[in-house]
């Protein structure tokens, strides 16, 4: 069963990524700066506890990624991502996500969650289970939310103003990425952007996708990427 | 109720703002395992020199991480295996409801005599 939430525009899930590294700042004393450190804003800022375990054995779901538990303010990532640290903080910051955006509506009770119990003895409670490649309105909210936590726009820019002046023009883009192409030229960007902006805990094709989102990639063969 | 190894160690490493990824990397344990530890999920107790890397990470009582883990120190092995009266010392400092407390108080008082 998805979650059911109600729409939110780009800027709404911005001003909550930018309002939580706010919130860290305070906390912290001092602006976080990439690598975002999404462990300490989840353990630390939030305090939730977080652990890493069989998610798919206990769940009985073989593609999930990462659960919260709302009430127990707890978020558990699954062991098949330790070692991949793009994937593991972008999962945690997704989970993160959904304790933002999502947690209050819960506890309105706007929407409701199904229950998932973490021991078998335990009592069942809500829980938002993520499963790779789901696409309902909640989970995609979730990502681009983790995107603009972990790939606040203004570092990603900066970074990129290293790189090179312009945004890069990409002839057919869209049309290549629609073949499921790889685009060589976009992946040594976006590589570039990740060590010039010391985004280490961010995986390629996140920043790909985040360089896209800012137009700091752009379809050479569209009309506005043509100069005549 | 007693609390659990797992908990013991979750709470100190919350009390120290400390990161289960960072805890585990300080360690030298992946933080699956950390995790497992914390959780109960592991069921064999971790080694001893793992627990000795916590309880110095966290400023924690090695010897009293250790009885939380159902292992007895290596050290503490080797005094008994070498020396045959101990374990029947043991059973009368049981017998007599003497705790490690009492025991050190007896040995501190005696020190005093001997001066």
């Amino acid at each position: 069963m998805a979650l059911k939430v109600p729409y939110l525009a780009d800027a709404k899930l911005e001003s909550a990524a930018t309002e939580l590294l706010r919130k860290y700042a305070k906390w912290k004393g001092t602006p976080p700066r990439p690598p975002i450190p999404i462990d300490d804003i989840v353990e630390g800022l939030l305090g939730l506890s977080l652990s890493i375990g069989d998610l798919r054995a206990r769940l009985g779901k073989d593609d999930v990624l990462g659960a919260t538990w709302l009430e127990d303010g707890h978020v558990m990532i699954d062991s098949s991502l330790e070692g991949n640290e793009g994937r593991f903080c972008f999962t945690l910051a997704h989970e993160t996500g959904h304790w933002v955006l999502h947690r209050p509506l819960i506890e309105m009770e706007k929407v409701t969650v199904p229950l998932f119990s973490r021991e078998p003895s335990a009592k069942a409670t809500p829980a938002i289970i993520c499963r790779d490649g789901q696409r309902d309105p909640a989970e995609i909210q979730a990502d681009k939310f983790a995107a603009l936590l972990l790939m606040p726009a203004s570092d990603v820019r900066a970074a990129a103003r290293l790189v090179q002046g312009d945004p890069l023009a990409v002839d057919d883009l869209v049309a290549r990425k629609k073949a499921g192409e790889l685009i060589p030229e976009l992946r040594a960007l976006a590589s570039e952007v990740i060590e010039r902006g010391n985004f280490s805990n961010v995986s390629n094709q996140a920043m790909q996708i985040r360089l896209e989102t800012l137009k700091l990639v752009v379809d050479a063969s569209a009309p506005q990427g043509r100069l005549f | 109720m007693k609390e659990r190894l797992g908990e013991r160690i979750r709470r100190k490493r919350a009390e120290l703002k400390l990161g289960l990824r960072e805890t585990a990397a300080k360690v030298g344990i992946s933080p699956t395992y950390l995790s497992r530890i914390e959780t109960m999920d592991e069921k064999t107790p971790p080694a001893e020199d793992v627990i000795r890397k916590l309880a110095t990470l966290l400023n924690d009582n090695f010897d009293e991480l250790m009885q939380l883990a159902g292992r007895v120190p290596e050290d503490v092995e080797k005094v008994i295996k070498s020396d045959p009266t101990m374990p029947a010392f043991l059973r009368t400092a049981k017998q007599h409801k003497l705790s490690g407390d009492d025991l050190m108080k007896l040995l501190a008082e005696k020190q005093k005599g001997k001066k």
